[in-house]
């Protein structure tokens, strides 16, 4: 990031590459779809070029940096107005009756993923960093700005609103299993 | 502690720090083991936890970005970097239009 400062664009190019899959995957658990992410990706990216002097070695790591500016990108993405009529268009269910185990996975994870997509926000970035990264609570903290016992909140309530859901579609997944 | 509070006390660490029974505080967790050893309930609620959450884990593990996106940053960065340039020469010009004759 030091080279990028001197306007280096080789160490530029360096950091999208090794970077780029990584925060492609957190804007894509952010925000609904893949075209959505590929815009915010490309203007997180933008701003490390365009704020590169405001980065410093000794405020944050690099990475903590990185993932702040996608993230609130991603928020600010979210908030804009949009067509909801558009983005509330579903895909066509697929009505094949077959409920073997596979079919059993697929609509637990079809429910937990339409129940995360709900939970407010902050509990979505905090859940993406936190399993999608692998960061620590501590580090989830960082990245968005709080005290670790606030993000270790955010991902408590947002368990717990998950564990509902999931345990309820488990049952009701089970049942149609079972009738058939 | 009764069973019930035992119940809430287990449930409270299990959404606080998930399935992984080694992040749970030190001083909670040998009563919380006896307790998940005696109750099959318990068990059940740690092992739909752990389900829970590697379905939250594993989700996007695929998802690529665009072959296309790296050279659409670079692209995008190389015109910023233009116009950065263009506008420092303009404030240039403008200092030098300022400045006292010699």
């Amino acid at each position: 990031m030091l080279r990028v400062q001197q306007e280096d664009v080789e160490a530029y190019r360096e950091i999208t590459r090794r970077y780029l899959k990584r925060i492609y995957a957190v804007a894509r658990r952010i925000l609904p779809h893949d075209y959505d992410a590929d815009d915010v990706v490309q203007d997180a990216f933008l701003r490390v070029w365009s704020h590169r002097d405001s980065w410093s070695p000794g405020a944050a790591r690099f990475t903590t940096w990185l993932h702040r500016i996608v993230i609130n990108r991603c928020i600010d993405y979210r908030r804009r107005p949009v067509d909801t009529s558009l983005e509330e268009t579903e895909e066509p269910a697929d009505e094949r009756p077959d409920f073997d185990q596979a079919i059993f996975q697929k609509q637990l994870h079809e429910a937990l993923n339409s129940a995360r997509k709900r939970l407010p926000p902050g509990q979505q970035v905090a859940l993406a960093l936190y399993y999608n990264q692998g960061l620590t609570g501590a580090e989830v903290g960082a990245v968005m700005g709080l005290s670790q016992s606030a993000a270790e909140g955010l991902l408590k309530r947002a368990r717990q609103q998950l564990r509902s859901v999931f345990a309820k579609s488990a049952i009701r997944a089970r049942d149609a299993f079972d009738d058939h | 502690m009764t069973i019930e509070e035992m119940r809430l006390a287990f449930d409270d660490l299990l959404c606080s720090h998930g399935g992984n029974l080694r992040t749970w505080p030190d001083d909670m967790r040998p009563a919380l083991l006896r307790y998940l050893r005696q109750s099959f309930d318990a068990r059940r609620r740690l092992m739909e936890m752990r389900r829970m959450e590697s379905m939250l884990g594993d989700d996007l593990d695929d998802a690529e970005p665009p072959v296309d996106l790296e050279d659409r940053i670079m692209g995008a960065m190389f015109d910023l970097m233009a116009r950065e340039k263009s506008t420092r020469a303009k404030q240039k010009m403008q200092v030098d239009f300022t400045a006292p004759l010699k």
